[in-house]
């Protein structure tokens, strides 16, 4: 029980570091668990929580548990992050040519092996702004922060191009409003 | 003897004037045809269909790749096996992996270099990949795609452009050394080679040897009929020494390359050289062996007698010949010939190529051209069409389609070969069709059920019902209690309609929860009715529902009529985390130079709100955990969680699956053509396919990522309120915000709740 109350009274963040090390932990504990029972990533946690109390009691105020972006990286999709990362430079280099049809066909390519690319969502969202298609640009930053690859920098950088959007279109509120959103996500990030 | 004078000169004079006359006429008729051939020569376009392309194979390492699926995509693309050349076109294996030699291509994108590199695995994971001759490591290589069809007219000339340039010199070598060898040299025409035939020919009293030159052989295939007459013989000579007037001998033999007719394959004629070495060996021109090459050169003279599939013998002597000829022309050496005329016809394996089997897809793509481009153009200029089709999933469904549907007629004691499917499987990220079945016979080209057959859809409306509920958030949440009872509902007409449960049975008050992941009808319509058909409605158009509805409560249970693709773009955005993306079939349209002319990228709309949408996809996995599509969970348990419903029209004339995991979702339709019962609920049938199909194309859990807007509470089982954690009673559950419950201090029971954490888990789901 002194492990758990010293647990307890770690600070947020370093609990959550703790927490993903016994969620991991855990995870490979009850890797052979009822199928029934993984049922979503709370689910999860509370499944897995029955080996480790401490994680359940301390979050019995209503909160939801918020599974570490890092426990769920580990089952994602790093292998082609890895092999797509050149090709989302090369498409940087494209943009600031101004090469936004050799830029788009390279970021689709990079959706079509891990759609799940957080950044490739962002950047793809990023042309449709310079090319002033606003709706899109604004749909995709949206989509793209929705994604569970999606850690704290890509969030930030979304919501940076969104309040770019809104002052494009003449919102100052939201823009003002997203820009402050993009700057809590970069304090809020390690 | 004036009058026998006068008619003298009359018969002089008409001679002379004949003569004239006819001279002049065959001038006029030369300078016509010189005109003709001229201008036709210029204006020639060759004929070229759009070809299709599957989605290429990307590799790199630490992805999941079936070492066997890579040979068999090699092969489909002609690569050949084990040779020592190092040639692009060619690969070895070893004893962890393969040997690439790729060949390149020009993609939309960029062009993808040919390189050798090196491919390893472990366990069917890439674990290496590196150039060859650099040993640097590759993150990412890119193999050609594989041409999946073409679009074109019934009965139609097929071809691979070949410039002169292009066309490797042995070739031209040989064809010249066989067919004009004195093409540098003549005018059209060769009298040397005439006057040997015509020797030839009176003596056998009949046209057998021909004579014809290049030039010769040209005009005649363009532009002249086949008959063997001499009128035609000397139209041909004449047009050729036109052709050879006005355009120069590289042009000439250009066209030839191209035209040359070099035999049959149904309704689609094979021409040209670059196109004969791809249909007969599976390979481009320039990676042809010295006996290959004289195979094709032997099929110019008679491309049926000579098919070297159908008449083997018969080709491989007339490539023989060839050789001889090329050996006392001393163009080739010994020891080439005789390595040549020991090696097989080396035909490519015909089973590889299954172009047919896309038939689906292939009609859906084309359907999709024809909104931007003119059907000639389709067929004729050459565009080089990008598809999403992913081969290995496509082959993977076809196999598993006709092997799921033949074990449920047995498994359900129906007559063999009653049931049909359809099979549509998408990225629900990007939108992209990764698989299309229309028909259980992929090969049998008719009618295509995935995009045509609509039916009764049953079951699988009922999660836009529960969402248009969950979207009122103060209204209903997980645990809103349904009155799952009968009802008589008395429509516009009169007519009475009585609902039931599939068992028959009505179970009372139960969850929200309950009632989808059990898919009771009663309880849904009740829910329907309390939140109205016409939201309903609503919420299926904002989905992406284009038809025309009616306003009846049938409509809660699914008494709309969709196809099996129509299903599938509704179901995308429930997968895609509520962003609507429209499907796609086609990435990209190039011309024939490979340059782009149209691109279709994904466009993202957001349909459903997060905190709905994550609502939902947690009720959708709970009905694979434990509810109807129970089966899957049990057999795919390491691929949890999984999401999808069933759907049963009425006495099982459809029976439907629409599941996604966290990389596919896919659509599952089993019935009879002639809409009969089958017996077959969703379960029973079309999920047993769907479990087959998800098992073996890799199917990866699906990842519910929590939004904002939304928030785990502890909750009365009724869902009214939200009690303090230690209540015995209080369930945990997501809610959406504002979620509108009041929040009690006291808990209703005596009993604290204390660490029972098993209970609570267990009453979430009961």
């Amino acid at each position: 029980m002194e492990a758990v109350s010293r647990v307890i009274s770690l600070s947020g963040l370093r609990f959550r570091v703790v927490l993903s090390l016994l969620l991991c932990a855990a995870a490979a504990g009850c890797a052979n668990l009822r199928p029934a029972q993984i049922i979503d990533r709370t689910l999860d946690a509370q499944t897995l929580g029955a080996s480790v109390n401490v994680t359940l009691t301390s979050q019995s105020d209503g909160e939801g548990l918020e599974m570490p972006k890092s426990l769920l990286r580990q089952h994602g999709h790093i292998p082609a992050e890895a092999a797509t990362q050149q090709l989302l430079t090369a498409v940087d280099v494209e943009i600031g040519r101004g090469n936004y049809d050799v830029a788009t066909a390279s970021i689709e390519r990079v959706l079509q092996i891990n759609p799940d690319d957080a950044w490739a969502w962002h950047k793809l969202a990023r042309l449709h702004f310079v090319q002033a298609s606003y709706v899109q640009a604004k749909s995709m930053a949206l989509r793209s922060n929705a994604l569970s690859s999606a850690t704290g920098r890509v969030v930030s950088a979304n919501w940076v191009l969104i309040a770019d959007i809104a002052r494009a279109t003449g919102d100052l509120a939201a823009a003002n409003a997203a820009y402050a959103k993009a700057k809590s996500q970069l304090t809020s990030e390690p | 003897m004036h009058d026998h004078n006068d008619h003298f000169s009359f018969v002089k004079f008409l001679l002379r004037h004949a003569a004239l006359w006819s001279f002049l006429s065959f001038v006029a008729y030369w300078i016509w045809l010189d005109y003709k051939v001229g201008q036709s020569f210029a204006t020639r376009q060759w004929s070229v269909p759009a070809r299709l392309f599957a989605s290429p194979l990307e590799l790199y390492r630490g992805m999941r790749l079936d070492p066997n699926y890579l040979k068999r995509t090699l092969l489909q693309l002609g690569y050949e096996s084990d040779t020592s050349s190092g040639a692009a076109g060619t690969f070895n294996r070893n004893p962890d992996g393969l040997t690439i030699h790729s060949r390149g291509h020009r993609f939309p994108d960029g062009v993808e270099p040919a390189r050798s590199f090196d491919i390893r695995f472990t366990n069917g994971v890439v674990t290496g990949l590196a150039d060859i001759h650099s040993d640097d490591l590759l993150p990412l290589a890119r193999l050609e795609p594989v041409e999946i069809g073409s679009i074109h007219p019934n009965e139609f000339e097929d071809r691979v452009l070949l410039s002169l340039a292009d066309t490797p010199g042995r070739l031209l070598e040989i064809l010249l050394a066989v067919e004009d060898h004195r093409f540098y040299r003549h005018v059209g025409v060769d009298p040397i080679g005439i006057a040997r035939a015509a020797i030839s020919n009176l003596a056998s009293r009949s046209i057998e040897q021909g004579a014809s030159t290049i030039t010769q052989q040209l005009v005649k295939n363009l532009y002249l009929s086949n008959r063997r007459t001499y009128r035609r013989k000397i139209q041909e000579a004449l047009m050729a020494i036109s052709l050879e007037r006005q355009y120069n001998k590289d042009k000439i033999l250009e066209a030839y390359l191209n035209e040359i007719f070099l035999g049959q394959d149904g309704n689609r004629a094979i021409h040209g050289f670059g196109l004969g070495a791809k249909f007969y060996f599976g390979k481009a021109l320039q990676e042809l062996s010295l006996a290959e090459s004289a195979t094709l050169v032997g099929m110019v003279k008679a491309p049926s007698a000579y098919n070297p599939i159908r008449n083997p013998d018969a080709a491989k002597s007339r490539r023989d010949l060839v050789l001889d000829l090329l050996l006392k022309q001393g163009l080739i050496t010994v020891d080439e010939h005789s390595h040549a005329t020991m090696s097989p016809l080396s035909v490519r394996n015909r089973a590889l190529v299954e172009v047919r089997s896309n038939s689906a897809f292939i009609e859906l793509v084309h359907a999709q051209l024809k909104r931007d481009y003119r059907e000639e153009d389709l067929q004729q200029v050459g565009l080089n069409v990008y598809t999403t089709l992913d081969l290995h999933i496509q082959q993977v469904a076809r196999s598993m389609a006709s092997r799921s549907l033949a074990a449920i007629e047995i498994a359900h004691d129906l007559e063999p070969k009653s049931l049909e499917s359809a099979v549509v499987v998408i990225d629900p990220r990007t939108a992209e069709l990764r698989a299309l079945i229309g028909s259980r016979d992929a090969f049998n080209v008719g009618f295509n059920r995935a995009i045509n057959a609509r039916r009764s859809i049953g079951s699988l409306v009922k999660p836009f019902v529960y969402l248009a509920a969950l979207e009122q958030t103060r209204r209903f949440n997980l645990l809103s209690r349904l009155d799952d009872k009968p009802i008589d509902l008395t429509g516009a007409d009169g007519i009475v309609w009585s609902p039931n449960n599939y068992d028959g049975k009505s179970h009372g008050k139960i969850s929200l929860r309950e009632a989808l992941v059990r898919s009771y009808n009663l309880a849904t319509v009740d829910l329907g009715l309390r939140v109205g058909v016409g939201q309903v409605k609503q919420r299926l158009k904002k989905a992406g529902f284009t038809r025309k509805v009616h306003d009846f409560p049938s409509l809660l249970l699914g008494a709309i009529e969709l196809s099996p693709i129509e299903v599938a773009g509704l179901y995308q955005a429930i997968a895609n985390d509520g962003y609507k993306v429209p499907l796609r079939a086609i990435r990209s349209v190039a011309d024939a130079k490979h340059s782009t002319l149209t691109r279709y990228g994904p466009r993202v709309e957001k349909v459903i709100e997060a905190a709905p949408a994550y609502l939902l996809q947690h009720l959708l996995t709970s009905v694979v955990a434990e509810g109807t599509a129970n089966a899957a969970a049990l057999a795919l348990p390491e691929r949890l969680p999984l999401a999808g419903k069933t759907g049963t029209s009425n006495d099982g004339r459809d029976s439907w699956f629409a599941g996604f995991s966290g990389n596919f979702l896919s659509v599952i339709w089993i019935g009879r053509d002639d809409n009969g019962k089958t017996g077959l609920t969703g379960a029973s049938g079309a999920l047993k396919l769907w479990i087959a199909l998800m098992r073996q194309i890799g199917a990866t859990p699906f990842r519910i990522t929590q939004p904002e807007g939304l928030q785990f509470n502890w909750v009365a089982p009724t869902g009214t309120a939200i009690l303090p954690a230690k209540c015995r009673a209080a369930v945990r559950i997501p809610l959406a915000l504002p979620h509108g419950l009041p929040i009690r201090s006291n808990c209703d029971e005596t009993v604290e709740r204390g660490f029972d954490l098993w209970r609570q888990f267990r009453e979430l789901f009961h």
